[in-house]
C-alpha cells in the first residue's frame, strides 16, 4: 500500500486546438481542480463540453496548452515523455467507452499489457495477478480468447482488468457504460463502485449520462471548457 | 518473460500474422544477400582456382618477360600476355642467365600458332619451343609416353609432345595419338608424349604442342624466345636473383626492353584485379539490398499509419515512445534479417550445385557480411518509420479509425 495521499490538482488550464491557420478551438478554459485520493467523481456536460479533454489532461495522455497538472504535488509540466509514460503507467488506469483493447492479443495478454512496459520491479507477479483479476471479473473462461469474440460487457470487464494490473492510485473512465446495454452498464458501474470503496482507488468517471453521475459522490459539470458546477 | 523477449515476440507474432506481406517484403533483401553471396562466393573460387592452376605451373619460379609489365592499374598480367612491346630473348640470353650460380633452371620458351595436320584433320594450336627442363620447372605429368630429353634437342629431333586438348582433337583419344605423326608448315613431327589435363591457365599447355626449342628454330627465322622461365636452388635468394639477372640483361637490353618478375607478383595483381571486379559486382548486388531497403520502408511506413490506434493504446496503458520506437525497429530489422537469411540459404544451395563444376564455396566472412549487411538495412531503413511511431501523439493516435 502507498503511504503517499493521491491527489491531483489543476491549476489554470487551458486547452487550445488549432483548426486552421488562423483560428483556434478553445475546448478547456481555466480550469481549477482538486481531487483527492479516494473520491468518486463524475464528470459531467453535453457532447463537445471538454469533458473527454480534461480526463485525458488528468490521465497525463494530453498536455494542457496553458497550466500546471500536479501529482501528489509534484508539477508534471517539466517531465519528458519518458518520466510522463512512467507516472502514467504506475499511477493511473483507463477505461475507455470503446474499449480499446488490442484485437490481435489475447485477453491474457491485453490485461499483461501495462506490466510488459513497466520499468519498475513490481512486488507482485503480474502473471498470478492477472488470473486473480481474470477470476474477479468473470472472465477465467475466456482468458484465451481474442477481444472480438467477446461481448461488449464482457470487452469492458477485460479493459477494466487491464486498468487495475499495474494497481493505479486512479482510474479514469471515459463514457464506460457508453457502448453497453443498461445491464451490464450497471455490472460495469458496480465493479467502479466497488474498487472505490474496497480497494480505495480514486474514481472519476466522464459521462453524459444521469444514471452514472447519481453513482459518484462528486460532480463536476462542465459547459463549454469551464466548470459550472464543483 | 523479459522486457526484450517482449518486444522480440511482439514484432515476430506481427510478421507472422501477415505472411506473405513479410515474405514479399523480404525478397529485395533476400535476392540482395542471395546475390552479393553468390559473387563473393564466385570470387572466392576463382581465386582458388587460379592459385591452383599458378601452383600447377611450379614453384620458386621467376619470368623473365619481354617489355615492361602492367604490375597497376589495369592490362593485366600474365606471362605470354598484357606486357608492352620490349625484346625477344635468344640463346645468348639464356646461356649468360645460366652462368648465374644461384639458379638451376633457365627454361626459354618460343612460341608460334600454326595449323597442325594429321591424317586429315586440322587443328589450330600453340608450338612452344623448350627445353627438356621444362618437364622439369612446370611438374609435367605424362598421360602417355614421355617427354623429349637433353639429346632431342641437341640434334634437333623432329619429335613433339601434346597437351591432352590438341592430342584428343586430332586423335579422338590420347591413346591413339602416341607414336603417330603431326604436319606443320610441311614438317613432320613424330608424337612421343601426350601430358596429363592440367588446366587452361597461363601456358594454354593442353592445347599446346611442346618440341625441342632447336627443331622449333624451323618454325621461326630469328630464333628468338618469347620468354625464360627461371627456376632458384634456394626461394629466399629471390630478390638477389632478381637484381643479377637485371645486371646480366642489362649489358645487352634497356630497362623499359624486359621484366623480372616473379609467381607470386603475378598472382598477387590478378588477385588485385580479381578483388576489384569482384567488388565492382558486389556493388551491383548492394544496388538491389538498398531497393529491398526501401521496400521494408515503405510497408513499414504502411505499418505504423494501420497500427495508429494499436500506438495509442500502447502509449496509454504505459508504453514510452522509446517502447513504440523499438517495437517498429524491431520489427523492421526482423523482416529484414529473415530475407538475408534465407537469402543466404538460397546462395548455400546454389553454391551447393555449382561445386560440382566450379570450386565456388561460401566463406564465414561472407556470411557475417551478408548477415550484418540485413540487420544494418533494417535498421537504417526501419528508423524513420519507427520515429514516425514514436512521436505520434497518444491521443491523437487513440482517436485514430
Amino acid at each position: 500500500m502507498r503511504t503517499i495521499l493521491s491527489m491531483i490538482k489543476l491549476k489554470n488550464i487551458w486547452k487550445e486546438y488549432k483548426i486552421d491557420k488562423d483560428n483556434t478551438f478553445t475546448a478547456l478554459k481555466k480550469i481549477e481542480l482538486t481531487i483527492q485520493k479516494g473520491e468518486f467523481t463524475a464528470i459531467i456536460g453535453s457532447s463537445g463540453s471538454g469533458k473527454s479533454t480534461l480526463m485525458h489532461i488528468i490521465g497525463l495522455l494530453d498536455k494542457p496548452s496553458q497550466g500546471e497538472v500536479s501529482i501528489h504535488d509534484k508539477n508534471t509540466s517539466s517531465l519528458n515523455d519518458f518520466a510522463i509514460s512512467k507516472l502514467r503507467s504506475e499511477y493511473v488506469g483507463f477505461v475507455f467507452q470503446q474499449f480499446h483493447l488490442i484485437n490481435n492479443l489475447t485477453v491474457f495478454e491485453n490485461i499483461l499489457l501495462p506490466a510488459r512496459y513497466s520499468r519498475k520491479k513490481l512486488e507482485y507477479d503480474p502473471k498470478e495477478k492477472t488470473f486473480k483479476l481474470l477470476h474477479r471479473f468473470g472472465l477465467t473462461d475466456k482468458k484465451i480468447y481474442y477481444p472480438n469474440k467477446l461481448s461488449g460487457g464482457e470487452q469492458q470487464r477485460v479493459a477494466i482488468a487491464r486498468a487495475l494490473i499495474m494497481n493505479p492510485e486512479l482510474l479514469l473512465a471515459d463514457e464506460p457504460t457508453g457502448n453497453l446495454d443498461s445491464k451490464n452498464g450497471e455490472i460495469i458501474l458496480d465493479i467502479l463502485e466497488e474498487l472505490n470503496k474496497k480497494d480505495n482507488i480514486t474514481v472519476i468517471v466522464v459521462t453524459h449520462e444521469k444514471t452514472v453521475s447519481d453513482r459518484a459522490r462528486r460532480s463536476i459539470q462542465l459547459k463549454d471548457g469551464q466548470i459550472l458546477s464543483n | 518473460m523479459g522486457y526484450l523477449n517482449f518486444i522480440l515476440q511482439s514484432a515476430y507474432d506481427d510478421l507472422r500474422r501477415n505472411k506473405i506481406r513479410t515474405f514479399l517484403t523480404s525478397l529485395g533483401i533476400l535476392i540482395g544477400v542471395a546475390a552479393v553471396v553468390l559473387i563473393l562466393a564466385f570470387g572466392l573460387g576463382l581465386k582458388v582456382f587460379i592459385t591452383s592452376q599458378f601452383q600447377g605451373l611450379g614453384t620458386n619460379l621467376i619470368f623473365v618477360l619481354p617489355g615492361r609489365v602492367l604490375s597497376q592499374g589495369g592490362g593485366g598480367l600474365r606471362p605470354g600476355a598484357g606486357t608492352l612491346g620490349g625484346t625477344r630473348f635468344d640463346e645468348k640470353d639464356v646461356l649468360s642467365l645460366k652462368r648465374i650460380e644461384e639458379i638451376e633452371y633457365v627454361v626459354p620458351y618460343s612460341v608460334k600458332t600454326v595449323r597442325v595436320e594429321s591424317k586429315g584433320k586440322s587443328e589450330i594450336a600453340d608450338i612452344r619451343g623448350t627445353t627438356e627442363d621444362d618437364s622439369v620447372i612446370s611438374h609435367v605429368e605424362m598421360d602417355q609416353g614421355i617427354f623429349f630429353d637433353r639429346k632431342d634437342v641437341e640434334k634437333k629431333s623432329k619429335i613433339a609432345v601434346l597437351g591432352q586438348t590438341i592430342a584428343e582433337k586430332l586423335f579422338q583419344s590420347s591413346e591413339l595419338g602416341l607414336g603417330k605423326t603431326i604436319r606443320i608448315e610441311n614438317n613432320r613431327l613424330k608424337v612421343i608424349g601426350i601430358l596429363k589435363k592440367k588446366g587452361d591457365l597461363n601456358h594454354n599447355s593442353d592445347s599446346s604442342i611442346f618440341i625441342p626449342y632447336t627443331s622449333a628454330f624451323v618454325f621461326s627465322q630469328d630464333k628468338k624466345f618469347f620468354d625464360i622461365h627461371i627456376q632458384l636452388r634456394d626461394y629466399k635468394e629471390i630478390e638477389k636473383v632478381k637484381e643479377k639477372i637485371k645486371q646480366t640483361l642489362f649489358k645487352r637490353y634497356k630497362e623499359d626492353d624486359f621484366s623480372v618478375v616473379e609467381q607470386t607478383e603475378i598472382l598477387g595483381t590478378i588477385e588485385s584485379i580479381l578483388s576489384a571486379v569482384n567488388l565492382l559486382l558486389v556493388a551491383l548486388g548492394a544496388i538491389s539490398l538498398i531497393v529491398g531497403g526501401v521496400g521494408i520502408m515503405n510497408i513499414m511506413y504502411v505499418s505504423v499509419t494501420e497500427r495508429r490506434k494499436e500506438i495509442g493504446i500502447r502509449r496509454a496503458v504505459g508504453a514510452t515512445s522509446q517502447d513504440i520506437l523499438l517495437h517498429f525497429l524491431v520489427e523492421s530489422v526482423l523482416l529484414s534479417l529473415f530475407g538475408g537469411l534465407i537469402g543466404l540459404g538460397l546462395a548455400f544451395i546454389i553454391v551447393f550445385f555449382i561445386q560440382k563444376f566450379f570450386p565456388a564455396y561460401i566463406d564465414w566472412n561472407s556470411i557475417v557480411l551478408a548477415l550484418g549487411v540485413s540487420s544494418l538495412i533494417g535498421i537504417i531503413f526501419g528508423v524513420f518509420p519507427a520515429k514516425k511511431a514514436a512521436d505520434l501523439s497518444p491521443m491523437d493516435a487513440i482517436r485514430y479509425e
